[in-house]
């Protein structure tokens, strides 16, 4: 069965300044992409691009958002989130692979792997686990079965730039919390009962605040971005996602305020994060 | 519009950089207490001499004279703690109006007087004795400087740090850093200058006083639902990281130590459980 997570908030991306393409220049092989049409930039289509900690040797599961350690702050590398000249494409790439830094970082200092993932930034169209992802059309979209972020292009062109680069930086993050979500076994809790949609919902964007208040802490915001990041959080919009899962994304006040505890508390308040 | 309160989180910082200052009697400015920023804020019209209310005993006798805050009065007419409509400068505002107003009234109640009071809204650029450098928008703390008294809230920094947690956050900043101004007249940042407190005995006494002044918003009618918790999730993210000694000089307590602090203020609405005890 195929399990898709669909956000489509508005938002818009505008052009993060990525002059920090630096992370990884050692240029892996070319990653096969999972169709023709689908750019998954070489050496970038596994994400982090790195084998973790040895020492991070607990399987994730239910329990383990709650045990997630903070970071030092400033630790990370980070893409400037600033317009800028960037290639949209690019721009999207170095977002996603900051935020799998982060939350690959987050995994190891906690001593809990984390599990391989693949982000596809899809220029034209593709195939994947959870059918076809096109650029213009998106959505974008978590798909648990090949354990894909899939970022459509024109998608982010026409939807997300509009609102703004930080609208943009906040939707990524949040497919990055559906990843979260699904590493530690949250969809499948969904299906057993011991979590609803919802619950996944707000905690996948109670993740996407503990990012966002990493990109705050290194000063990369910029005048009208908390307004884009607000607006973004409280997005409900969405189409095709799997009725156990994203049928409620809760209120906008109610989505706002999930952001809003994981922005100041870090992601191990995400666990607290409960409908009701 | 009247006072201009400019609040820094990380007033700790500034504090300890001019805590030397804070033993200086202030000298007095214009003459009704009203004082004009850099850029043209006034303060309320409080009067009074800060020097004669200075206690090396950490303001206690102050606080408990303060006393519990008014109670709910019907009609009453105060400026909302809602900032979702209003431009964030304008919001500040009103903030720093509300707030120094709810303090002067506090010691007009006691019989005490309370000295002007400075608070700058920075959005453009400001100049504090507290810095060598022009104070701007996006510096990365609001502060009290005690050789000004004033307080200093920048506009850039306040809105990526606090109001992206909410609007009540933002009245929080405002009122930690007006809380370092009390200390300032009650003479507790003296009693820190001297080694008798920690800078973070004051940052979580401050964190207290805030939580009477957000009683006093409840008491009013004018706390939304959601607000406390937006409090102490900002609370929550402005604690020292883990391992942080106490006496760091800008230490400002645990996560857990500003919430329990903001949350005795909030619960008692009386500054009188917002004492602290000089260390040996």
């Amino acid at each position: 069965m195929k399990t898709r997570i669909y956000i489509l908030a508005v938002l818009a991306a505008a052009l993060l300044v990525g002059a920090c393409g630096d992370d990884d220049d050692k240029g892996d092989e070319q990653a096969s992409t999972t169709s023709r049409n689908a750019t998954v930039v070489p050496a970038r289509s596994t994400v982090p691009r790195y084998g973790g900690d040895p020492a991070a040797t607990r399987t994730p599961n239910l329990a383990s958002v709650g045990q997630l350690r903070q970071l030092p702050r400033s630790t990370s590398v980070a893409p400037k989130v600033r317009g800028s000249n960037v290639p949209l494409p690019q721009f999207l790439d170095t977002v996603s692979n900051d935020v799998a830094t982060y939350w690959q970082k987050v995994f190891n200092n906690s001593k809990i792997s984390f599990p391989e993932t693949r982000q596809a930034i899809v220029t034209s169209s593709t195939d994947g686990g959870c059918g076809t992802v096109t650029s213009a059309e998106g959505p974008p979209v978590y798909c648990q079965s090949d354990r894909t972020i899939y970022l459509p292009v024109g998608y982010f062109e026409t939807k997300v730039a509009p609102i703004g680069d930080a609208a943009a930086v906040t939707l990524v993050g949040l497919l990055w919390g559906y990843r979260v979500q699904d590493a530690v076994g949250a969809f499948k809790a969904v299906q057993s009962g011991q979590r609803t949609g919802l619950d996944v919902n707000l905690g996948a964007i109670c993740m996407a605040g503990s990012y966002m208040a990493t990109v705050a802490n290194r000063n990369l915001l910029e005048q009208g971005d908390v307004d884009e990041i607000l607006k973004t959080a409280a997005a409900t919009a969405d189409q095709g996602t799997p009725p156990d899962v994203s049928k409620a994304k809760g209120s906008g006040p109610q989505r706002v305020a999930a952001f809003r505890v994981g922005f100041s508390r870090g992601a191990s308040a995400c666990q607290r994060i409960r409908a009701s | 519009m009247r006072p201009l309160i400019c609040t820094a989180l990380a007033a700790a910082a500034f504090l300890a950089a001019c805590g030397e200052d804070s033993k200086d009697e202030p000298e007095q400015r214009a003459g009704n207490g009203a004082v004009v920023t850099d850029e043209g804020a006034r303060v309320p019209r409080t009067g009074g001499d800060p020097a004669a209310n200075a206690s090396p005993r950490g303001g206690a006798s102050t606080l408990r004279a303060l006393g519990q805050v008014q109670r709910p009065t019907p009609g009453a007419v105060a400026p909302k703690i809602r900032g979702g409509n209003v431009a964030l400068p304008q919001y500040l505002d009103t903030l720093a109006n509300d707030v120094s107003e709810f303090w002067q009234a506090q010691y007009n109640r006691a019989g005490r007087r309370f000295p002007p009071t400075r608070m700058v809204v920075v959005t453009q650029s400001a100049t504090s004795r507290c810095t060598e450098k022009p104070v701007l928008p996006s510096n990365p703390f609001a502060f009290y400087c005690p050789a000004d008294q004033t307080v200093f809230l920048p506009v850039t920094y306040i809105d990526r740090r606090y109001r992206i947690l909410g609007d009540a956050p933002v009245g929080f900043v405002v009122a930690h850093e007006f809380a370092h101004r009390i200390q300032h007249v009650t003479g507790t940042l003296a009693l820190k200058a001297q080694g008798k407190l920690f800078t973070k005995d004051t940052e979580l006494q401050a964190d207290c006083l805030s939580g009477v002044w957000a009683a006093s918003v409840y008491a009013r009618g004018q706390l939304d639902p959601g607000d406390l918790d937006e409090f102490y999730n900002a609370l929550a993210s402005i604690g020292d990281p883990p391992g942080t000694p106490e006496e760091h000089p800008q230490g400002h307590g645990t996560p857990e130590q500003r919430e329990a602090s903001f949350k005795r203020g909030y619960d008692a609405a009386n500054t009188n459980v917002c004492a602290v005890r000089p260390r040996a």
